[in-house]
């Protein structure tokens, strides 16, 4: 440990001594087979919201995994109230760290009630049943989520926005002392993704914890938030309030795909807009209004207007598949897009927007061999638009700026 | 409307279950190859006329049969309910898993050896349970996921491929044995020892108690290991203790009546319809609704076809079989 870390853990300690939550983040850094998380740390106090951006596989879950204790970091550490979370019984952590999540997978119904009862399990003690105060928290919890009229309801039966609601009435149930949210507004409509977020908001005020949220919601969390954290492949590009953060240069190099900041005219805080959406251009003779940088072709493009091997393929040659995986509403897709020199002028002259569907098939894992191997899986002449190192040429600087005085 | 669970109202629900299985027991008592009346059911009972013949078959052949068909039952639902806890999947039971199968095999190895042997069958039974569960759980979990179907399919796979096993060592026990085992293999309550209702009514109960710890730990694993994990179950100690005694009331009722089926699907079904599905009503409501099944199945064995009878697993998979298809269609909907 450095001294600055010692410094911050004794900060932390009275914190705690002052009676306010206090969560500090010592530069935990972490370390997969093919994914590195760059040292992160980060001081946030009670009632104050703290939003985790960046695009997928950032690291952003891991890095919640890792502040909910119940992922080991590589080196660094976690402190709440100036307790090393990673150094607690899994009960005791349970008791002051709330993780909720969306993904829950229910297979057997529960009523929400008994939904929202388990989150009191770290407190049963010993006990096999819940006491009469186990259950007053429960219906305190139901009351703050207003689901109490669902309260009968079987889970699998709500909406999803209703679902979110009793995943957080259950994380409120266990009294943590550190809220922590995995994307709390996937597949949730506008209204419930602001309702949601204000109900965060309202709640940290009021109960007094320290909640981070991740989430892909630019504009909530420039709204919400009183912390931002920027990662991109796992490591974190800046931190601060909302205007520091959201940058426009910095967001769109993050995401990969350019973006304007200016002010929501009703709060003053930062807004993101995506600037109107490009055409991905992939075949010969259209002419393409933006000039494509050369990594943004597809192979068989470069080597068209390069006039590389790719051009000389004999038309027996061997049809090449390529496959990418995308993380779609919590499922996993595959995208299989095929190349074969003889098909490729066929569709590259027609430009057949429904042909280029069709080839970009996106198939549930599993299906996705036989989809390569049908007819269909043969449509050709087309390139993958999810390779993001393609993207690239959209980026260069001075694009944006272009583009928009244009 | 499901039953909470709270302290009364589970004492209230095993004193209800517990009249529903002596209701039972006495019809049971009552109806076989010779029909008795309640009367003599009960003075059988109370042994007045210990060598009039109503007591004789009251007391020598119903009165033991019934109360290994409660332990068998009890042991078989539990087991079911503890396996859909663990595995997360309302289709698990011991017997669709292959689990039965295994402890099966280890049953007949244990009788095929022979002689002093042959009583450590419970024990061949419970290791033949407990390496056919592990084999069957490395199969369906995929990518560190449990999944649904593999699983089903891996246990199906295992349930046949051992099945072939068993049939391989009857051909090399003497034919006499060989009907004998034929139909303990389909599920039989008819051959009893002493021996074996001794020592399996305290084995059985202690661990379905001890199970019953570990009640409200399910609850919260049926979120899922992750979930279970944040609210602070010690999930790793959890699923071996529960994966563990699941086994034992597997090997333990199979190592005396054979692979009785479905059972252990059935019967935590039906519970899960009535109390819902926290464990801490569930698991009595299974282990009772487990005994009175059971019995209810073998009083029917004993009776639709008599003078003989049929095997109590032929008469729990005719029952067993189409709920386990209505489940299947209703989760992969």
């Amino acid at each position: 440990m450095t001294d600055g870390q010692l410094r911050t853990a004794d900060s932390t300690a009275n914190g705690a001594a002052n009676g306010k939550a206090e969560l500090t983040i010592a530069s935990v850094a972490f370390r997969y087979a093919h994914f590195e998380l760059a040292p992160v740390s980060l001081q946030a106090r009670a009632g104050e919201l703290t939003a985790i951006i960046g695009p997928n596989g950032s690291g952003k879950s891991t890095l919640l995994e890792i502040i909910s204790g119940h992922l080991k970091p590589g080196s660094g550490g976690v402190y709440l109230d100036g307790q090393n979370l990673h150094a607690l019984s899994p009960r005791e952590r349970a008791r002051k760290v709330g993780l909720a999540r969306q993904e829950t997978i229910l297979l057997f119904s529960f009523e929400v009630r008994e939904f929202v009862r388990q989150g009191r399990h770290p407190h049963l003690g010993h006990s096999l049943f819940e006491s009469a105060e186990d259950d007053r928290w429960v219906e305190w919890a139901l009351e703050k989520t207003c689901l109490q009229e669902f309260a009968q309801r079987r889970v699998m039966e709500m909406s999803s926005g209703e679902f979110q609601r009793a995943v957080l009435a259950r994380t409120l149930a266990q009294r943590p002392r550190l809220v922590l949210l995995d994307e709390p507004t996937a597949n949730l409509d506008i209204g419930y993704q602001v309702e949601m977020f204000r109900l965060l908001r309202q709640l940290a005020a009021s109960e007094n914890f320290v909640g981070v949220v991740v989430t892909h919601e630019l504009n909530l969390a420039a709204e919400m938030a009183d912390h931002i954290i920027l990662l991109d492949a796992g490591t974190c590009l800046r931190q601060g309030k909302p205007e520091d953060v959201f940058q426009a240069e910095l967001l769109s190099k993050a995401f990969r795909t350019p973006v304007l900041v200016d002010r929501n005219p009703s709060s003053g805080r930062p807004r993101v807009t995506w600037v109107a959406p490009l055409p991905f251009h992939c075949s010969r003779g259209t002419p393409s209004p933006v000039p494509i940088h050369r990594d943004a072709l597809c192979p068989a493009q470069r080597d068209r207007r390069e006039g590389g091997i790719d051009a000389k393929i004999r038309p027996s040659a061997p049809i090449r598949t390529r496959t990418s995986a995308r993380e779609w509403n919590g499922r996993r897709l595959s995208f299989v897009s095929s190349v074969s020199p003889k098909g490729r002028d066929k569709v590259a002259g027609g430009n057949a927007p429904g042909k280029r569907s069709a080839g970009l098939r996106p198939t549930l894992q599993g299906a996705q061999k036989g989809a390569s191997g049908s007819s269909k899986g043969h449509l050709r002449g087309l390139c993958d638009p999810f390779r993001v190192d393609r993207l690239n040429g959209w980026f260069t600087p001075g694009f944006v700026d272009s583009r928009i005085s244009s | 409307m499901t039953i909470s669970a709270t302290r009364r109202n589970v004492l209230l629900l095993l004193l209800a279950l517990l009249a529903a299985l002596i209701l039972v027991d006495f019809g049971a008592l009552a109806l076989g190859g010779v029909h008795l009346s309640l009367g003599e059911v009960w003075s059988g009972l109370l042994g007045r006329h210990s060598a009039s013949e109503a007591g004789v078959i009251v007391r020598q052949i119903r009165l033991p049969r019934i109360y290994l068909a409660m332990l068998v039952g009890a042991a078989l639902a539990v087991s079911g309910t503890g396996l859909q806890a663990l595995l997360r999947n309302p289709l698990a039971d011991p017997y669709v898993l292959g689990i039965s199968s295994g402890a099966a095999l280890g049953a007949i190895v244990a009788f095929w050896v022979g002689g002093r042997f042959a009583a450590a069958s419970p024990l061949t039974a419970f290791g033949g349970a407990v390496l056919t569960m592990s084999w069957v759980y490395l199969l369906g979990r995929r990518a560190g996921r449990l999944s649904s179907y593999t699983l089903l399919l891996a246990g199906v796979v295992t349930a046949s491929f051992l099945s072939a096993i068993i049939l391989f060592v009857l051909t090399l026990l003497s034919t006499r044995d060989v009907r004998g085992t034929a139909f303990w293999l389909m599920g039989d309550l008819s051959v009893v020892t002493d021996v074996q209702v001794r020592f399996l009514f305290p084995a059985i109960v202690i661990a379905i108690l001890v199970l019953y710890g570990f009640a409200k730990d399910l609850n919260v694993l049926l979120l899922g290991e992750e979930e279970a994990a944040h609210l602070g179950v010690n999930v790793a100690r959890v699923e071996t203790a529960v994966y563990l005694l699941a086994s034992l009331l597997t090997g333990l009722a199979v190592s005396v009546s054979g692979a009785i089926g479905y059972l252990g699907l059935l019967v935590p079904h039906l519970g899960r319809m009535l109390v819902g599905n926290d464990h801490r009503t569930l698991l009595p409501a299974a282990a009772f609704g487990g005994a009175i099944v059971l019995v209810l199945s073998d009083t029917l064995a004993r009776t639709v076809v008599a003078p003989t009878e049929l095997p109590v697993g032929a008469v729990t998979a005719l029952a067993g079989a189409p709920v386990f298809i209505y489940l299947l269609r209703r989760t992969s909907g």
